[in-house]
């Protein structure tokens, strides 16, 4: 914080334990807070006082009047979990129960990827489709996608209509399917009331030195998927062989 | 540092943390935001410290991470209040806490409802419940802390430190 007097231009200048309150809450001018961290860096007592009433300043947040959520919540919850991902990749780290689920039964997660499977193979492409400006019909549910070639100028974009309805912990999930086998996520994307959805796709991305295949999708909660990824066999729109 | 504390998977790239930061305390961070700088700003605010912890944990982030995130919440709320910025533009005037966090406040913090600090607050006298409002909420200076207070500098700051040992104390008796 820095639009205020600094206190240290007063003529009866207080001293760094009486400024400790204030330097906690960030309440100084630079030049004041800098004197009263070298006195904390170099004063343990005082540095275990400024971190105690550091954090309960803190927890005087409770008492500010709860309220209710905007509705949209969930999509800015994606909308935050993109632009991590653009900042900084997440490691693929399975999740601690789901390391247990291992351990206890190999079964329980062969029945994970079984359902994993089915809930691509769900919304698979029909094979043989033709590739790209033209709507293709996903299969069983009526749902339809097309890949936009130089979308908005900025590359290209897949576009769907009639996506169902997904549960509240549910999103879309793009993922990328390479020459090599790997198939690494893409976007998270939302679809609209009426099951449409675009999703802007970085030409950077498409174009690494392990050909882009195809797509997949997935409809699951990313907070539950336990680092699975989806596979070769989840491809739902193929490009043609080069 | 626990393996398994919000801070630690952070650290480690978890996504599953990041949305567990959004979902569990983003709650009460949107509160506090809202309380600063408004309700239409809130949100973001939130969204744009959490992009930050994740973005450079080493800089951004302290264990335990729901005091920290809110130390953090309260600051750029305070900016985008004051200097009228979108919090996109006031991010880039955000300073990292110079402080590590207090394990045994955080865990006292966990379990404080808004009615539970409000009782806290009604137990403080006037002038302590004004200083601790006017510091964590509006982030008043000394000098303009010791003008509201109408006492000189000296007697606000202990008036401040009284009021926060207080709520500490009343924290720790009253759950």
């Amino acid at each position: 914080m820095s639009d205020h007097p600094d206190p240290s231009d007063s003529d009866d200048q207080l001293d760094p334990e009486q400024l400790l309150s204030a330097w906690a809450l960030g309440l100084l001018e630079s030049d004041a807070a800098a004197a009263i961290e070298r006195e904390v860096r170099s004063t343990p007592a005082m540095r275990r006082r400024a971190r105690r009433l550091a954090a309960t300043a803190a927890v005087v947040s409770a008492t500010t009047t709860p309220y209710e959520d905007d509705p949209s919540m969930p999509q800015i919850e994606l909308r935050l979990v993109q632009r991590a991902r653009d900042a900084r990749p997440p490691a693929i780290r399975p999740r601690p129960y789901a390391r247990a689920l291992v351990r206890v039964s190999p079964w329980l997660l062969a029945l994970s990827v079984i359902a994993l499977v089915v809930s691509f193979g769900w919304l698979a492409f029909q094979p043989d489709e033709p590739i790209s400006g033209r709507a293709i019909p996903l299969a069983d549910d009526g749902a339809i996608g097309v890949l936009l070639p130089r979308y908005e100028s900025r590359g290209f974009a897949l576009v769907f209509w009639g996506l169902p309805e997904l549960a509240a912990n549910e999103t879309w999930q793009l993922w990328y399917v390479r020459e090599s086998g790997a198939v690494e996520p893409g976007p998270l994307f939302a679809a609209d009331a009426d099951g449409r959805a675009a999703v802007a796709l970085d030409p950077n991305e498409l174009e690494t030195d392990d050909p882009l295949l195809g797509f997949a999708v997935s409809r699951d909660d990313p907070g539950q998927r336990a680092g699975a990824t989806a596979s070769r066999d989840d491809i739902l729109y193929q490009f043609p062989s080069r | 540092m626990p393996q398994d504390s919000l801070y630690a998977r952070i650290v480690h790239g978890d996504e599953d943390a990041l949305r567990e930061a959004w979902r569990e305390q983003g709650t009460l961070a949107r509160r506090l935001a809202r309380r600063i700088a408004g309700q239409a700003h809130a949100v973001e605010i939130v969204e744009e410290v959490l992009l930050l912890i994740w973005t450079k944990p080493d800089r951004w982030a302290s264990d335990p991470l729901d005091l920290h995130l809110l130390r953090l919440v309260r600051d750029l709320a305070l900016i985008v209040q004051r200097r009228g910025l979108t919090p996109r533009q006031a991010v880039r005037e955000l300073q990292p806490v110079p402080i590590g966090g207090d394990p045994a406040s955080a865990r006292l913090a966990a379990t404080l409802d808004h009615e539970l600090g409000q009782r806290i607050l009604l137990q403080l006298s006037d002038a302590e419940r004004r200083a601790l409002e006017a510091a964590w909420f509006e982030g008043t200076s000394p000098t303009q802390l010791a003008n509201a207070l109408d006492c000189d500098e000296r007697d606000a700051m202990r008036t401040l430190g009284h009021a926060l040992d207080r709520f500490a104390q009343l924290m720790r008796d009253l759950q």
